[in-house]
């Protein structure tokens, strides 16, 4: 179909508008406006420009000017009905030069009436016609206008609502909230109105007019009131004819029920001009429901005329629509349509129903138009509307001329150029639009994949946790995190170092928006440092199932390397990581900020000064820095010639060693030691100790190392038999001896060593069926032991590091050497694991 | 508390001040509605300010006070509901300011403890001068049962075994109502008391009207005739009064009392309206003419001049729209206009009837004010007999042409109702032959069908009998659409319905009309055998007719068949003047004159020839 292309001026720009409460009228060159706020604006078409503002009490729902339109009558939502006398420079225009609007505030004194329930008024022959609804009853009242105040009240008439059970609530709502309307239909011929107000006012042929009406409407040529009731009832009154008898001398209602549309009616017009008038009445109800009625002509037979109603249907929502002669112009939400109400001259001749022909409708390609008015026709002879958008916009609409022709006819090529173009703009608008959702769909996608991976991996991990817990490390995690401690040297500064690998063996792949945590503890907390525990985190970009990944995290805290260091590494997810900040609304990105992320524990590590031992030749001894405070202030003063003898007499005051004594047969069955000879035992044991990730590295029972603060150790290891430990016989042990200058070298490897050996036992305890009475608990007590020395020989070295004071120190180190000697053989004693038969 | 007597004062003088502006207004020429406008917002603030401060005993007298003076301020601003709202506040804070708990909402429990609270204290006028507010708020609905239970709580002392009557309840309330001059009143309690007494009385008076319960009515309002009333209010008493007599056949007592009203109050025009129906009644038209007349007047005076009232309660506030409707109910304008001039034609002052008639029909199709419907019962003839009766005024009075164009208009307008065939087979259907539809399409016919023949008649009267003819044959044809199946169907079927019945013999005496006239002027213009053929077939339609019956005897001398002419002219002279037993509509009733010639030629030639036959015998 052909549509037909209007060309669109735009006056103006206002608010936004409620569509149910927009009224514009037009008289004259002025523009009556409310767009449901307090404000009725007058707006000059000529000048474009609003010239003066009428402030109400409450939002104008409704408007209407007096017969002779000196008044201005406006409808509050309070229920309150306002009649204002127009302001003067209405009348004489070019007065009012001044830019800015004038602005009137109506003040209650304008009360004409007030009733909670009104919903709509006109004004008719000086008569004042108001509807109210009031407890399910629609009421007319007729008053005087202009009358003193209080209005008199000339007449009453009612008709109850429909009980509207067939419709559902949605359409309960909407009939509610669409105010009635309400429109005089004059008969033709009323003079009054013959004059320039003829397109105000609707009449209708004297045929048709008395067939629908009645006679005696017609003969006292009385307005008839028509009034589209919410509930889609059409009823009409004549206005001016007293209340008749009906046929048995009763009271007749004046109102009667023409038709209904059972919907919501938004236009009552007349339309079709035939030799004496208007020769259809048309109604067209909110759902795009359209009726006209039409008179039947008289036929030949002689029956009596009667009129038809013929029901056609258009396009819902119809938002508001006005009549041409031969057109019906309506909104629904996106376009603007004019309807071809004429049916051809070829039907008619046949005598066919006229609703057999299909309407043809043409869209104007105007959208969101919410109040018409109009049609005018201006001066040189086209048809223009005014018509207020949704967004404000006031609009002249100039129809396309020659209704029949001009709308069917081919596009001029310009008007065709513009509408490609309309149309290329609109698809594009419409590809953005779905881009954009695709491009939401996806992430919002990819998010869920992400999250169900996440709760995966998640679950593997508390999974294989449990596991290890059961069953003793039989089965390796299938992501697990190990790692080794390393000397390394940096800027020619060594370092202790632990080098992590983290495997994943897992079907799963590890994500961006992982992080890998370390958490190192401190054995002992340096009184500087305010927590002995510093994190570590490794953001992942993408671990691959099977895939590794080394991290490599210092053990040394701001105070100094201080052995054993516990590190538990985990990983976590952040679920920020699962939306992009701009994705994703500020409050959601708190709250996941707040409380989003999951975490799992790995794995737990220890590193004691048994892996921080250097071994001899396994580097260079020039590598080794004075590390210590000491030596530095002795490398110090030798360089400069100074004698250090008296220095290192006292700090070196002899090596300081320790013994543990283990039983043999215990060593064999934990550590699955199969060689009988003493010597192999013996360097097994070594091995184990000192390296036990390389088995035959150590090939001596002797093993000469570093400790990590620079000194030398000596560790040896020799099977003993211990005759006065057991009552039951002698005792085969293998005897491990520390031995060093540094005095916490020994204590800490002393530690290390029985920690390590409890670790053993704890581990077997379990293992092993046959139950065999460990001294766990005096080997428990052992280690506190030791672990408290260490500590106070840590303080010890603390002190010395602050204070130079050699006495002080000296004082330190003879009390821990007498600690030592005075009975290390007791502690020793005490340290000895032995099988004990039940 | 040095500061509480100070704002009382302060507080009282501000009320003092308020009423004194009103009254100034009040008793001014021309009082000004802005006025109390002003007074209700000033007086609406002050209550606000004294009920800012927490109930205190020391300013009850002054709130009570604002409260009942805003209460009456407010009775055209605000509505009922809101005043009730108000009232039950201040009884709220009087209770409170006296300690007493309140045990209910309910407005009667809470005045109950209202009551007996205030039993004898020095509050209780004030106390007693809200609860003639709420008497009145309750009057103003019509509750008059909570205004009996209200009444009667008044005296605590009494038994309550005794009946209760709101009439001798009113007749001596124990109300304390003594004014106090430091706290000034709007309207004085007395005043206020005696305009609520006789309102209630009447109310009630009315209510028993309503139901049909005349003698108890007239009781009533015997007794409101002894209270203290304003003159207007008195009047109507009268005229009610006055109705009860005329509903108890008692005309001549309700004409009294009507002329009591009128002189009472002159623009009572309900009685005027009354009297003119008792009149009608009576059978005096010419007293009826003269009483329609009147009240046309004034109406159309009263229409002219605004009725607000300035007073500050007035009895129309108090007894509601509807009830008084009720009492002063008087017929719109044109519809009075209309009785007039149909009772003016009927009693032969045509003259005066036209002219009625032509400013009825100038007031219809002009502005039409006045014509709007109204809601007070009375309703007004269709549109189109009121042309027709016009026409037929018109006619009477010899202005033929005014009387063609008058039908003309009927004839046009009703052409497109009139069915093809109208067939009333009221044995197989009768629920569709006696549907409003088919009543009104017999209108239809009916009003198309006179009105043809007020035409014809117009033009036989204009000596164009050949136009006659026409018109008179075009009746006869619309007149002939409505079809009766059933021949004696009046007697046969009881199930017809009266207004059917009616119709149906209106419609048969038309066309007896229609072809006796028809029959008339084929005689005048000497074909005779036409003329016998239309006036026997009218005769058969309407039988009954002397002057048919005269003219058919005239007709048969002439075409010399004398012995029927004879027994016609016999028969014309047994039919008596009795009136008809269905009542014929104005137009259809003058037939007997219009057709009522100088017989006394066929008189002589029937008595010459009955001599002559006597002598040959």
């Amino acid at each position: 179909m052909a549509a037909a292309r209007c060309s669109v001026e735009f006056l103006s720009e206002f608010s936004d508008c409620q569509s149910d409460s927009v009224r514009f009228i037009r008289e004259d060159t002025n523009l009556f406006l409310t767009s449901g706020h307090r404000d009725v604006l007058i707006f000059s078409v000529q000048d474009r420009k609003v010239k003066t503002v009428i402030q109400f009490e409450d939002s104008v729902t409704f408007l209407d000017l007096s017969d002779d339109k000196h008044r201005l009558y406006a409808l509050c939502k309070n229920g309150g009905l306002y009649c204002i006398p127009l302001p003067q420079q209405l009348s004489s225009s070019p007065v009012n030069k001044s830019p800015e609007p004038m602005l009137h505030v109506v003040s209650d004194d304008s009360l004409v009436l007030k009733n909670a329930g009104l919903q709509a008024f006109t004004i008719v022959k000086k008569i004042l016609v108001t509807l109210s609804l009031d407890k399910s009853v629609w009421s007319f009242n007729l008053y005087e206008e202009p009358g003193s105040k209080p209005f008199c009240k000339l007449a009453h008439i009612q008709i109850t609502t429909v009980t509207t059970c067939c419709l559902n609530v949605a359409d309960k709502e909407t009939s509610v909230s669409s105010p009635p309307v309400l429109t005089c239909i004059h008969p033709e011929g009323s003079t009054s109105v013959k004059t320039h107000q003829s397109d105000l006012h609707p009449h209708l042929e004297p045929h048709l007019f008395r067939l629908l009406f009645g006679v005696d409407a017609a003969l006292v040529s009385s307005p008839v009131i028509l009034c589209g009731l919410p509930d889609g009832r059409i009823c009409c009154f004549p206005l001016l004819v007293p209340t008749l008898t009906g046929p048995r001398g009763e009271q007749r209602s004046p109102i009667r029920v023409l038709q209904s549309l059972e919907q919501p009616i938004v236009f009552i017009g007349t339309c079709i001009s035939g030799e004496h008038g208007p020769q259809s009445l048309i109604v067209v109800g909110q759902r795009g429901k359209l009726l006209m009625v039409r008179s039947k002509p008289r036929s030949s037979e002689g029956k009596e005329a009667d009129y038809s109603f013929n029901e056609h249907s258009v396009r819902g929502p119809v938002l508001c629509a006005c009549v041409d002669d031969k057109r019906l112009f309506y909104s629904s939400l996106n376009d603007f349509h004019a309807l071809q109400l004429t049916t051809s001259s070829s039907s008619e001749a046949m005598g066919t129903e006229p609703q057999l022909q299909a309407l043809i409708s043409n869209s104007l390609g105007v959208c969101r138009v919410i109040a018409l008015a109009g049609p005018y026709t201006n001066p040189t002879g086209s048809v223009q509307l005014l018509a207020l958008s949704s967004s404000g916009r006031l609009m002249r609409v100039n129809l396309p001329q020659g209704s029949e022709k001009g709308i069917l006819s081919r596009l001029s090529s310009s008007l065709a150029g513009q509408r490609v173009k309309d149309l290329l703009a609109s698809i594009g608008n419409v590809w953005e639009r779905a881009e954009s959702l695709k491009q939401k769909l996806q992430e919002k996608n990819e998010s869920l994949k992400q999250l169900n991976q996440v709760l995966n991996i998640c679950s593997l991990l508390l999974e294989s946790n449990g596991k290890e817990k059961q069953s003793n490390m039989d089965t390796k995690p299938l992501i697990s995190c190990h790692g080794a401690a390393r000397w390394s040297s940096l800027l020619q500064k060594t370092s202790l170092t632990l080098t992590c690998v983290l495997e994943n063996s897992s079907g799963c792949t590890l994500e961006h928006g992982w992080t890998l945590c370390f958490q190192v503890h401190s054995f002992y907390q340096h009184p500087n440092t305010e927590s002995a525990s510093s994190s570590y985190s490794f953001p992942l970009r993408k671990l691959d199932s099977g895939q590794k990944l080394d991290v490599t995290i210092p053990l040394e805290s701001n105070g100094g390397l201080f052995l054993p260091v516990k590190v538990c590494c985990s990983l976590s997810f952040s679920l920020c990581a699962l939306f992009g900040p701009e994705a994703s609304s500020p409050g959601v990105f708190q709250l996941l900020k707040e409380a989003g992320s999951i975490s799992a524990t790995l794995n737990t590590l220890t590193v004691d000064w048994l892996d921080a031992l250097r071994l001899e030749g396994s580097f260079s001894p020039n590598d080794i820095r004075c590390n210590t405070v000491s030596e530095g202030i002795q490398a110090f003063l030798r360089s400069r010639g100074v004698s250090t003898k008296h220095l290192d007499n006292i700090s070196n005051p002899g090596p300081v060693a320790v013994v543990v004594s283990v039983s043999i047969e215990l060593l064999k069955s934990k550590l699955h030691l199969s060689t009988t000879s003493s010597l192999e035992s013996s360097m097994s044991v070594l091995n184990w100790l000192v390296s036990p990730e390389k088995i035959g590295s150590v090939k001596s029972p002797v093993v000469n190392a570093y400790s990590p603060d620079g000194c030398s150790v000596k560790i040896m290891a020799k099977e003993v038999t211990l005759g006065d430990f057991y009552s039951e016989g002698p005792l085969e042990a293998l005897e491990i001896r520390v031995e060093s200058s540094s005095v916490a070298a020994v204590c800490g490897l002393h530690h290390a060593i029985l920690r390590r050996l409890l670790d053993l036992l704890r581990d077997s305890s379990a293992q092993y069926s046959h139950t065999r009475n460990l001294k766990a608990q005096s080997l428990c007590e052992a280690v506190r032991h030791v672990e408290v020395i260490y500590l106070f020989t840590l303080q010890l070295f603390n002190c010395m590091n602050k204070v130079l004071r050699c006495h002080h120190m000296n004082h330190y180190s003879v009390k821990v050497s007498e600690h030592f000697n005075s009975s290390p053989e007791f502690n020793m004693r005490q340290a000895m694991v032995t099988h004990k038969q039940c | 508390m040095s500061v509480i007597p100070c704002l009382v004062d302060r507080w009282s003088e501000e009320n003092n001040n308020i009423i004194l502006a009103w009254k100034q207004n009040e008793q001014s020429l021309q009082p000004n509605r802005e006025v109390r406008k002003r007074c209700y917002s000033e007086s609406l603030k002050l209550l606000q300010k004294t009920q800012g401060l927490p109930a205190a005993t020391e300013r009850l007298k002054l709130e009570l006070t604002v409260s009942y003076n805003t209460c009456l301020f407010a009775l055209v601003f605000s509505n009922p509901s809101e005043m009730e709202e108000s009232l039950t506040r201040s009884l709220f804070r009087a209770l409170e300011a006296a300690d007493c708990p309140v045990s209910s909402t309910e407005p009667v429990k809470l005045w109950e403890d209202a009551l007996r609270t205030f039993g004898c204290s020095v509050y209780l006028p004030y106390v007693h001068k809200l609860l003639l507010l709420q008497w009145m708020l309750w009057l103003m609905q019509g509750q008059l049962e909570r205004v009996l239970t209200l009444l009667t709580q008044i005296d605590s002392k009494r038994e309550c075994s005794a009946p209760v009557n709101l009439q001798t309840e009113t007749r001596n309330l124990p109300l304390r109502l003594e004014e106090d001059t430091s706290l000034m009143v709007a309207m004085a309690a007395k005043d206020l008391k005696e305009l609520l007494h006789i309102c209630t009385v009447i109310c009630q008076g009315v209510e028993q009207m309503k139901t049909e319960k005349y003698s108890e009515a007239l009781a009533v309002f015997q007794e409101a005739k002894g209270l203290p009333s304003p003159r207007s209010l008195l009047a109507h008493i009268h005229t009610l009064t006055g109705q009860t007599f005329a509903k108890l056949d008692q005309p001549h007592c309700a004409l009294h009392y009507y002329r009591k009203a009128l002189e009472v109050d002159f623009s009572c025009l309900g009685a005027l309206y009354q009297s003119a129906l008792v009149f009608r009644q009576l059978g005096n038209p010419k007293a009826e003419m003269e009483a329609l007349h009147l009240l046309y007047s004034a109406v159309q005076l009263q229409s002219d001049k605004s009725l607000s009232s300035f007073s500050l309660v007035s009895p129309a506030m108090l007894l509601g729209g509807e009830q008084m409707s009720f009492i002063s109910r008087v017929p719109s304008p044109s519809l009075i206009l209309h009785t007039l001039a149909n009772t003016c034609v009927l009693n032969g002052s045509i003259s005066d009837g036209v002219e009625c008639y032509l400013d009825l029909l100038t007031s219809l199709r002009s502005d039409g004010k006045g014509l709007v419907p109204t809601e007070n019962g009375t309703c007004f003839p269709r549109i189109p007999v009121v042309y027709i009766e016009a026409g037929f005024a018109l006619l009477k009075a010899q202005r033929y042409r005014d009387a063609l164009v008058v039908c003309e208009e009927v004839i046009t307008s009703t052409l497109d109702f009139i069915p093809e065939r109208l067939l009333l087979d009221a044995a197989e259907k009768q629920h569709l032959a006696d549907s409003d539809a088919v009543l009104e399409n017999m209108d239809f016919v009916l009003w198309a069908g006179a009105a043809r023949l007020l035409q014809a008649q117009a033009h036989w009267k204009l000596k164009d009998t050949k136009e006659a003819i026409t018109h008179f044959t075009r009746a006869i044809n619309q007149l002939v659409k409505v079809f009766v199946k059933q021949k004696d169907w009046k007697e046969k079927h009881p199930g017809n319905s009266e207004v059917m019945v009616d119709k149906v013999s209106t419609l048969e005496t038309a066309k007896g009309h229609a072809l006796a006239g028809r029959g008339l002027c084929f005689l005048e213009r000497g074909q005779l055998k036409e003329a016998l053929r239309d006036l026997h077939l009218g005769l058969q339609m309407s039988p009954g007719c002397k002057n048919t019956e005269m003219w058919l005897a005239e007709v048969l001398w002439r075409l010399d068949r004398r012995e029927e002419a004879l027994a016609h002219w016999r028969e014309a002279h047994s039919i008596s003047d009795r009136p008809k037993s269905i009542k014929l509509p104005l137009f259809l009733q003058a037939w007997a004159e219009e057709t009522a010639f100088d017989f006394s030629d066929l008189n002589k030639k029937m008595e010459e020839y009955i001599q002559a036959k006597n002598a040959k015998t």
